[in-house]
């Protein structure tokens, strides 16, 4: 039986750990997208609020300081603990990610609004925009330009963070692997197999970042 | 500005204490709600460690742990919950909060295991000693581990297997987070040797005939008492009742059935 033969009966089981990475993936990169953004736009320096910056910046430290797999760990173990809730390791394992990754987020919008001259801003009170419209109509088409190459890169650093829910027993794609490897004893084919899926993942994810970027520099045009 | 630094350190600090008053106020609430679950048996334990807990094709758990786990549930008189928890650090964490009854994960009884917690023997004899794999051949001049140094052998942090390994200073330890990776690194070259568990060599072996065993004999202190239940110290009425469960399940010959099934006998 050649490894071919013996990684088909798992297929169902390997596309259920795909479909889970998959949901977490995407779960968690909405959700740190709409953190970072409403962190990195609040903490920015033109539309900074020092009430909301200092505890954006502390949030940014601790997000960015822990790691992800420990964060994971306090939010399957510790915080259910402390509020006397119970999680499913899925959700617990995908809020930790949104939190994580929303530190990293926040710093890349932040720096892409501060990186666009103030007199831009400036020009926008003049003609009458409110803080609102200018960050709407004329900032963000620019910082999303800017920044859509290293948003990307955080993306796909999440895609393969989501391997981090074996952890807590979450039946994602590499553990699904790894079940298969415990079973069959190999490891090889089943590794290779399991790093082309993900590269599949990553090949997606660029060709939607590519339109996108084709689709805003016709904008631009 | 100063004034919005202020406000900031002073929301923080709120944030903190906040904090601080849930952890002492929702804790004992939290042991209390666990505590209070008698209907249904929870087993943490992991999947991808066959032949004790797997997945199957179908996607359903399966193994040796987990006959035993129904069968000790049906005994208790109460439904079973699996819960999958994927590492041996979920497991103990959270059996230490109190999430799960017990720990059924293969687990071999050792000396610092009991000292934190209780663990009741339901399959394996005494080792007396553990199987060190070789891929392939035995290094020419290699005859016992006192002939390794400077070798390195591929183990489990923190499993019997490692401490084992304590006396010999001179061996190098490559640390695998799960015991098929040993498998890898000895077919690589990685690792000079892999040191697990005799069930778990038996299933390497069978499935790869050119391993090659050498014993590493245990000192008296190192050997293990057969695979046990991990229950938490204090829980005195649970470990009594599962005490009496397996050990109706060993004279009733049905564990035995269940070693044979599994090819662990």
């Amino acid at each position: 039986m050649n490894s071919i033969d013996i990684l088909i009966p798992y297929a169902s089981l390997l596309l259920k750990g795909s479909g889970i990475t998959l949901a977490a993936w995407i779960l968690a990169s909405i959700g740190s997208l709409l953190l970072g953004s409403i962190c990195g736009i609040a903490s920015s320096r033109a539309c900074s609020l020092p009430a909301f910056s200092y505890p954006i910046r502390l949030y940014t430290f601790i997000a960015k300081g822990i790691p992800a797999y420990v964060q994971i760990l306090i939010a399957y173990f510790v915080l259910p603990s402390l509020l006397g809730i119970t999680v499913s390791g899925f959700i617990a394992a995908t809020g930790a990610l949104i939190f994580c990754s929303g530190g990293y987020v926040t710093e890349i919008v932040r720096t892409g609004i501060n990186s666009i001259p103030s007199g831009q801003w400036d020009a926008c009170f003049v003609l009458g925009y409110s803080k609102w419209h200018a960050l709407k109509r004329v900032i963000a088409p620019q910082v999303i330009r800017l920044i859509l190459p290293i948003l990307l890169g955080e993306s796909e650093q999440l895609l393969k963070s989501t391997s981090l829910l074996a952890t807590i027993g979450v039946t994602e794609l590499t553990r699904a692997g790894m079940n298969i490897i415990s079973r069959e004893l190999n490891p090889l084919s089943v590794y290779l197999l399991i790093a082309c899926i993900y590269l599949l993942f990553a090949a997606i994810i660029n060709i939607l970042i590519i339109l996108a970027q084709k689709r805003m520099r016709y904008g631009n045009n | 500005m100063k004034n919005y630094k202020k406000i900031s350190i002073i929301m923080g600090l709120a944030l903190c204490a906040l904090v601080l008053a849930l952890t002492l106020f929702l804790k004992k609430e939290t042991n209390i709600q666990i505590n209070s679950q008698k209907t249904s048996f929870i087993v943490g334990t992991a999947a991808g460690y066959a032949p004790f807990v797997s997945i199957n094709a179908d996607g359903e758990y399966e193994g040796f742990d987990i006959d035993v786990a129904r069968a000790l549930a049906d005994k208790l008189g109460k439904k079973l919950e699996i819960k999958d928890l994927g590492s041996m650090t979920s497991l103990f964490m959270s059996l230490k909060q109190g999430s799960i009854d017990a720990i059924i994960w293969g687990l071999s009884i050792t000396e610092d295991r009991l000292k934190n917690v209780a663990m009741i023997r339901y399959q394996g004899e005494t080792v007396t000693e553990y199987p060190l794999l070789f891929w392939d051949r035995i290094p020419e001049g290699v005859s016992s581990i006192n002939d390794m140094k400077n070798m390195t052998i591929s183990v489990e942090p923190s499993s019997a297997q490692e401490a084992a390994l304590r006396n010999y200073s001179f061996i190098e330890k490559q640390y695998v987070d799960r015991i098929d990776d040993a498998l890898l690194n000895i077919q690589y070259g990685k690792s000079d040797a892999a040191l697990v568990e005799p069930a778990i060599a038996q299933k390497f072996q069978k499935k790869y005939p050119n391993i090659k065993i050498l014993p590493l004999i245990l000192p008296p202190e190192d050997q293990v008492q057969g695979i046990g239940i991990t229950i938490k110290k204090d829980n005195q009425e649970l470990i009594e009742r599962v005490q009496a469960a397996v050990d109706e399940l060993r004279q009733g010959g049905i564990i035995q059935a269940f070693e044979t099934k599994w090819g662990i006998a």
